[in-house]
């Protein structure tokens, strides 16, 4: 069954970025995307990923240290 | 000038041990000289006692060598009967195998009977100490003797002509069988130009001594620059010694040698002060162990100077050198980012322009999917040409992010620079480039 895919924010686009390759080094998927224009956020550049690995990409951030801002779904 | 680092720490360390052996030689040097003055005082002081105890013990000899002539049967017999010459003979003989310089007997008037080295006659009632004598006391004391006196008694030519002469002198009573007084017994050594007492001393204790009277030596054992004993010269200080009655420690010149040398004033039995006693060691014997562990230290000095240069040379070249290798590895490191800063500014131009050439795509897909005979996969290329929007649009922003990061990263990196062009210029002495 296909899932969504969820938005994840940070507070800046270097905190995007180092999510990008902490996620990527995890064994996460997700993609750099241009912040859409619905979502509220002082970075630019925010992520999105498949809504069922949520709990991984949350959990490999964490142990990273990198703060999420939050999900937009 | 500029000085290298390790040409600096060199100096500095050197300086720092030169300053610290300077310091420590001076105190040393001082220190030194201090405490062997002191000591030097204190033995010259103590040899000093020493020399005045020959010559307390050679009045004592002197007192018990004429109370046992006037003790002698041969003497008392002669003085009752004025046997001038068999007094004479027997006072003769006493003084050559004594060797006093003269022996003289007077009767209870003061006459003199005989004498050893002059002709009989004459009167010494007068004398002070004929007098005391008479009066049935025997003593020894210090003394100094009228130039009358020693021509009388033969010694003028010893003591030198119209002078006082120095001597130790005993008189003592001559009793007859019921132990009345007939006469006195008088003798003494005198000590101008004799070299005995002096000399006899000067073996036992070391040093040099002299006797002083009025000013003058008038007997010592201090050898003149020619070789020849040093009398008959002034010695001021022994002059202000008898002035004052208070010895006097410190340097002194004498026959061309500098002494340390300690002045006491020679006094009578009954306390006046009538000479002066001189001793003194070279000083060049205080002097040459300051001078010789000056050197000794200056030596050692010399060597710990080498030995720190030996030791602190290979650590200090060690030392530059790694600051080099790191000052120069700086530098290329800086050159290098210098060349990123550069690429990622000319990326960050073309990446704009790509991002501008997509929109404008967009907006041409977009007018021709507004007319009626749009190609069916217009839709998809619209989709397509979204997709590559939102692609580009995150590179840009990456690529700016970048860019800025690198600006900041510009200025630390020109810092760095400046660092290590100077870090090199303080290590090599060398002006950067």
């Amino acid at each position: 069954m296909p899932t969504t895919e969820i938005i994840l924010v940070f507070a800046s686009n270097a905190d995007a970025m180092i999510a990008t390759k902490a996620l990527k080094d995890a064994g996460v998927a997700a993609k750099m995307i241009p912040k859409p224009a619905n979502v509220e956020s002082t970075a630019n550049l925010c992520l999105t990923i498949d809504g069922a690995i949520e709990n991984e990409a949350a959990s490999a951030l964490s142990t990273a240290g990198i703060a999420l801002g939050g999900v937009v779904k | 000038m500029k000085f290298s680092l390790r040409t600096r720490l060199l100096a500095a360390i050197v300086g720092a041990v030169v300053l610290v052996f300077v310091c420590s030689l001076v105190a040393a040097r001082a220190v030194l000289a201090h405490d062997l003055f002191s000591l030097g005082r204190t033995e010259v002081t103590n040899e000093a006692k020493a020399f005045a105890g020959y010559v307390a013990s050679r009045r004592d000899q002197i007192q018990l060598l004429v109370a046992q002539e006037a003790a002698n049967d041969a003497v008392r017999v002669a003085v009752q009967g004025h046997q001038a010459g068999q007094l004479a003979a027997t006072l003769s003989d006493t003084v050559a195998n004594s060797g006093l310089s003269f022996l003289t007997a007077v009767d209870l008037q003061g006459r003199v009977l005989a004498r050893v080295h002059a002709p009989n006659g004459g009167s010494l009632a007068n004398d002070p100490f004929v007098q005391r004598a008479l009066n049935g006391e025997t003593f020894s004391t210090i003394a100094r003797l009228s130039p009358s006196f020693l021509l009388s008694e033969g010694l003028a030519l010893q003591a030198g002509r119209q002078h006082d002469g120095l001597a130790i002198v005993s008189a003592t009573p001559i009793s007859d069988a019921q132990d009345r007084t007939i006469g006195v017994l008088y003798g003494g050594l005198l000590l101008n130009h004799s070299y005995d007492l002096v000399d006899e001393a000067t073996r036992a204790i070391g040093g040099a001594i002299a006797l002083v009277d009025d000013g003058t030596i008038v007997s010592s054992s201090i050898l003149a620059p020619d070789g020849t004993r040093y009398v008959d010269a002034a010695l001021p200080a022994a002059a202000a010694v008898v002035r004052t009655g208070r010895p006097y420690v410190g340097s002194d010149t004498e026959g061309g040698v500098t002494y340390l040398a300690r002045i006491v004033p020679l006094t009578t039995d009954q306390g006046r002060v009538v000479g002066a006693s001189w001793y003194g060691i070279p000083m060049v014997r205080i002097t040459s162990i300051v001078s010789h562990t000056t050197w000794t230290l200056v030596l050692w000095g010399l060597l710990a100077v080498i030995l720190v240069l030996a030791l602190s040379v290979p650590i200090v070249q060690a030392l530059s050198k790694t600051l080099v290798q790191n000052s120069r590895r700086v530098r290329e490191t800086a050159k290098e980012l210098g060349v990123t800063i550069v690429g990622s500014e000319v990326s960050e131009d073309h990446v704009t322009a790509t991002r501008r050439a997509v929109e404008r795509s967009g907006e041409l897909i977009a007018e021709i999917a507004k007319s009626d005979d749009a190609h069916p996969k217009i839709a998809e290329l619209q989709r397509l040409n979204a997709a590559l929007h939102d692609d580009v649009t995150v590179i840009a922003t990456l690529t700016q992010e970048i860019s800025n990061r690198m600006r900041d990263a510009g200025v630390r990196v020109a810092e760095l620079n400046e660092v290590a062009t100077t870090l090199n210029e303080l290590v090599t002495g060398e002006s950067g480039t």
